[in-house]
């Protein structure tokens, strides 16, 4: 609350001004871009428009962003302006100056009242929400700003899967995979409204670097027509760009396994140029989520990052961008310390099955040396071209180069311990991916017209050699003559188009469209796979109150498979010869998909959610992880069905205390295998029951405690799950974990350099437990147990920027 | 405020030195020792007895799915 000074008060008329609900403006449907509008009125105590008022819009750091007047009606647009955390500023000659806090969504038309009071009226008091008014979107959005980020554990060492899964519907899974609501994999990433192509592995999603985020928005479901080609959720992300003044930060993390993180960044603008730059550097003993908790065994890894965000701001209308980003992997991939080689001595004796039933995983001696190394380079383009309050046309070509060589060591993988008969592959790949995305948005009275289209060209190559045992000997080793190799090439087009319209009338809310796409895939052979989708969706939003938002959508959604890592699975397992071309049958999942929610506010302070969702999915896709990689492959159940329930609360005390927290309840199942199914046993072949997916977990919680006092800030992150699925039908969970994480920063902004150190604890109470037991192709996973890290950073920009580093 | 805040960071950070090495021990969970075979088990039962040299070929890279 805040009070306009005692001389101002006069006590002739007695004016309060409650403005609680306008002070956030509530979120609409988001989209593809990352750019909102804010319209509003600049009035005096009188509630009379004032024209000619200076209005500012400002970032949460006090950076101005737009300056406007107001016209003869006291009304004002900001247009383009990035999904983010606002604050607006007025002021007039003879007034008090007006000012408040505002949140802007992607494609979001947000509402704000500004009132600058004379000096003579009595009182002003201005009541400020501290928590966001309920969502007007048809779908479940959450929306993080780059404040939140920092406050949580790792603060902005953190990778985006491990924010993603902090929200409700998300579960968390080894290698840093995540899962939304019952689907595997199917989320899709964008940075400035570009979409990112596919990887090798799942590296993007990881490398993808949260000090690179201003702001980010989390669809779980509910998707609009213009987002398509994926299942899951979407992750929009606005990067950030240069300020009027110097940003910077250098710093540097260590901590357990002797992990040593060196990483900086900076951004400024000058005049109408501005850029952002950063990179960091990583090593530590422990890189991919070994088979055991200890010892962890020929775990090493080290990855660097590197990005870049140019913009130029030709005119009022017009702006540019160029973004360019690099990612480097190289990790070793962990030997199971529990697996023990079979007996000569005892040809009877063979390994058992876990308590779950789980057959054992496949052995590797202690001296393997298998390596994955993963290289990626995505750069794109984007021209911004703004018709006014008319509409609003993006066009961004982009490219993507990803690299991944999987060394299976075969001298040693097939040595003299290693099971006879068994083989090993190096598989290298590389895909290009060449797009472009083209939309424009129109603002016609209550209507917001959207349309747009993608295209994806994709070229993809898979190397191969296969080794097997020579069996003939004691020691093992490569039999040459068994040795075989290949090349697997994939080409693939992918075009999706969109129109849709979201309708505001009065309480109510609407939000129509349709899209199309197409895949149209090459292989080596010149086989060709064609396939179509037509999906149209509907939602709507109705607020019962301004504090109470109801609302419901149903929709179609279609992914196509992953062409790129179609031959992956049977290479490296050497399940189809060499000789022969791996059959690709995989079809895309079509999904008929609805949600129901219901949101309210209570004084302004507490924020409740609660939602269902449903899936029935024909052709339901799912993947699986392949050895102990992050390589994966696609294929299809015949049909899927999934439902969930999920509740959510945001609480803000005050400034200084705020809390969030989220319960997930899921269940997704898919019946009949009904492509790639060199990968299956003939028993699994056959069966036609409803099988539990192996990434379902049941239950998932989350709570997030911050407090904030001064330098100082500390967060708490609990977060529960009941256990990914395990046993040879999925029809176990693994134990189920509480873990919690802490993070404790202090601001010296007192001493030279005005240093920030903060102190993260991983898995503070030591938990040991497994992503995965037994499932699968990678056997178990296991959490890191507890983990300490130190970061030290120096801020490059006279600014002060509160305790979090 | 800051002095307190310095000492315990410069604690933490000599601290840590020594205890930020590879985690070594005991496996957890313990090796899975062998078992002996189960002659009447199916042929795609884990626990079913290895192909002697009189059966034929080679044998199949286990090959199991994650659902």
């Amino acid at each position: 609350m805040a009070k306009v000074p005692s001389s101002h008060l006069a006590w002739v008329r007695r004016l309060i001004l409650l403005v609680i609900a306008v002070s956030w403006a509530t979120a609409r449907p988001a989209a593809a871009t990352v750019d909102g509008l804010i319209r509003g009125t600049v009035s005096d105590d009188l509630i009379q428009p004032i024209p000619g008022a200076t209005v500012t819009l400002r970032s949460s750091r006090g950076e101005v962003v737009q300056e406007v007047q107001t016209g003869a009606d006291g009304s004002f647009t900001f247009t383009g302006v990035p999904l983010n955390e606002y604050v607006l500023d007025a002021k007039v000659a003879g007034h008090l100056p007006g000012h408040q806090h505002l949140r802007v969504g992607s494609g979001e038309v947000a509402t704000a009242e500004l009132y600058c009071a004379r000096p003579g009226a009595r009182a002003i008091i201005v009541e400020e929400a501290g928590i966001a008014a309920p969502s007007r979107a048809a779908g479940s959005v959450s929306t993080l700003s780059r404040e939140a980020l920092k406050l949580l554990p790792k603060g902005e060492d953190l990778a985006i899967t491990e924010v993603v899964s902090t929200q409700a519907g998300f579960v968390q899974d080894a290698f840093g995979n995540v899962y939304g609501r019952g689907n595997h994999a199917g989320v899709q990433y964008q940075i400035d409204g570009i979409p990112i192509p596919d990887s090798v592995g799942n590296l993007f999603a990881q490398a993808i670097p949260v000090r690179l985020i201003d702001s980010v928005e989390i669809l779980s479901g509910g998707l609009p027509a213009e987002f398509g080609n994926r299942l899951g959720a979407v992750v929009n992300i606005a990067s950030r760009s240069g300020g009027a003044a110097p940003d910077g930060l250098v710093q540097l993390r260590y901590g357990s396994f002797q992990t040593l993180e060196p990483s900086a960044y900076y951004s400024r603008s000058i005049g109408r140029f501005g850029f952002f730059v950063g990179g960091s550097y990583l090593q530590s003993q422990r890189a991919l989520d070994p088979p055991a908790v200890t010892p962890i065994v020929h775990d090493d890894g080290r990855s660097g990052r590197a990005f870049f965000r140019a913009d130029w701001r030709h005119s009022n209308s017009d702006r540019f961008e160029i973004f360019f980003s690099y990612a480097h992997n190289f990790f070793q991939i962990p030997v199971d310390p529990t697996s023990v080689p079979l007996d000569p001595l005892r040809p009877n004796f063979v390994r058992p099955v876990d308590e779950f039933g789980n057959s054992a995983a496949s052995f590797f001696p202690a001296d393997t040396a298998a390596t994955e190394t993963e290289n990626e380079v995505f750069a794109a383009a984007s021209w911004v071209h703004s018709f006014g309050q008319r509409g609003r046309l993006q066009v961004a070509p982009y490219y993507k180069l990803s690299i991944g060589a999987l060394y299976a060591d075969a001298p040693h993988a097939l040595g003299a311990t290693a099971d006879p008969g068994s083989s090993a592959s190096d598989v290298n790949r590389r895909a290009d991916h060449i797009g472009a995305v083209v939309q424009y948005s129109a603002l016609t009275g209550k209507h917001q017209l959207k349309t747009g289209f993608q295209i994806d060209y994709l070229l993809s190559a898979t190397d191969f050699t296969q080794y097997v045992r020579n069996d003939t000997g004691p020691l093992g080793g490569i039999d040459p003559a068994q040795t075989a190799g290949g090349t697997d090439r994939t080409g693939a087009l992918l075009f999706g188009a969109y129109v849709q319209d979201r309708w505001d009338y009065g309480r109510t809310s609407i939000n129509l469209g349709v899209r199309v796409d197409l895949q149209h895939v090459i292989l080596t052979s010149g086989e060709t796979s064609d396939q179509a989708s037509l999906s149209p969706r509907i939602g709507a939003s109705f607020a019962f109150l301004n504090d109470l938002v109801g609302r419901l959508f149903f929709g179609l959604n279609w992914q196509p498979p992953s062409p790129l890592d179609a031959a992956n699975a049977a290479r490296l397992l050497g399940v189809v010869p060499a000789t022969m071309q791996v059959p690709y049958d995989v079809l895309p999942e079509t999904a008929l998909y609805g949600e129901t929610g219901l949101d309210g506010r209570i004084r302004s302070r507490l924020r409740l959610g609660l939602v269902g969702w449903g899936r029935y999915a024909l052709h339901q896709l799912d993947d699986v992880a392949i050895g102990a990689t992050n390589l994966i492959a696609n294929y299809n159940f015949q049909r899927g069905r999934a439902v969930g329930v999920e509740g959510k609360v945001e609480l803000s005390l005050s400034r200084g205390l705020s809390a969030f927290g989220n319960v997930s309840w899921e269940i997704a199942q898919g019946q009949g295998i009904a492509s790639a199914k060199f990968l299956f046993t003939d028993d699994q072949l056959a069966s036609r029951e409803w099988e539990t997916l192996d990434h379902v977990q049941t239950w998932t919680a989350n709570l997030g405690v911050t407090v904030q006092h001064g330098p100082a800030s500390l967060t708490a992150l609990l977060g529960y799950g009941s256990g990914l699925r395990t046993a040879p039908d999925n029809s176990q969970s693994v134990p189920q974990h509480l873990r919690v994480d802490a993070t404790l920063s202090y601001a010296f902004d007192t001493l030279p350099l005005r240093p920030r150190a903060a102190i993260d604890i991983i898995n503070l109470f030591d938990a040991h437990y497994a992503y995965r037991i037994g499932n699968g192709f990678v056997g178990s996973s296991y959490a890191a147990p507890r983990s300490v890290f130190l970061r030290i950073a120096v801020p490059l920009s006279r600014a002060p920027s509160g305790g979090s580093v | 405020m800051t002095r307190l805040a310095v000492s315990v960071l410069a604690l933490l950070l000599v601290g840590s030195l020594g205890f930020c090495t590879r985690e070594d021990g005991l496996p957890d969970p313990p090796r899975r020792e062998l078992v002996p075979c189960r002659a009447d088990a199916a042929a795609d039962d884990p626990l079913a007895c290895p192909a002697t040299s009189d059966d034929s070929g080679v044998a199949e890279p286990a090959v199991d799915a994650g659902m």
